[in-house]
């Protein structure tokens, strides 16, 4: 993996969601964007678990539809 | 060496129209002491960020913006060596868009949108990709 790939796998995990809706849907929907057009593992696999975090968070704030638009 | 970075980066709720002057006043003023150029994407939401310039400098602006209470969830898409700049003359053009079109559901042909997929998932830093990120300007 080359350093620039390396780079990118930190930002992703290091993503916070937060408690606020707006900021929570938009940095899902940026994951999903990277999710579309990166072929590696590993930053797929990074992706998936925020998405899945953020999803999450979203249904425990009370917001399941929002969560739905960002199953996969 | 000149290299190029593309990120993008959620923008914060309390990140207002004011701070929006205040950020791009200072793209163009601190940009030209360290000779970066590039173009900054943004909308009510989020920003998509081309910077070029020396390897070091654009590192130590990204560093700088990662810190930034104004950007949230700051992620590199793509980086690497440039051959020469994509906009020589440009401290930063900034243009505000709207979100969908930052979901690149924008009037580009499927095969510009593929191309502009390329360039910002680090696969390609051609200057046809480039030259979709122009058609936002």
């Amino acid at each position: 993996m080359s350093e620039d790939q390396k780079n990118k796998l930190n930002d992703i995990r290091a993503v916070s969601f937060g408690n606020n809706i707006g900021e929570i849907t938009t940095s899902l929907e940026i994951i999903t964007m990277l999710l579309q057009i990166d072929s590696d593992a590993e930053i797929i696999s990074a992706c998936k678990s925020k998405l899945m975090e953020g999803i999450t968070l979203l249904r425990n704030l009370g917001y399941t539809e929002d969560s739905k638009k960002f199953e996969i | 060496m000149l290299s190029q970075l593309i990120y993008v980066s959620v923008r914060s709720s309390n990140c207002d129209e004011i701070e929006m002057q205040k950020i791009l006043s200072s793209c163009i003023k601190n940009n030209k002491n360290v000779d970066i150029t590039g173009v900054l994407l943004y909308s009510d939401t989020k920003f998509i960020q081309y910077l070029e310039g020396e390897y070091k400098e654009i590192m130590g602006l990204y560093d700088k913006i990662k810190l930034d209470p104004r950007h949230k969830n700051v992620i590199m898409v793509s980086g690497g060596p440039l051959a020469t700049r994509c906009f020589p003359s440009w401290q930063m053009g900034s243009k505000k868009i709207a979100d969908n079109e930052v979901n690149f559901k924008t009037n580009m042909s499927d095969d510009e949108k593929k191309e502009f997929a390329a360039l910002i998932s680090g696969e390609k830093t051609s200057s046809k990709a480039i030259d979709l990120i122009k058609k936002f300007f």
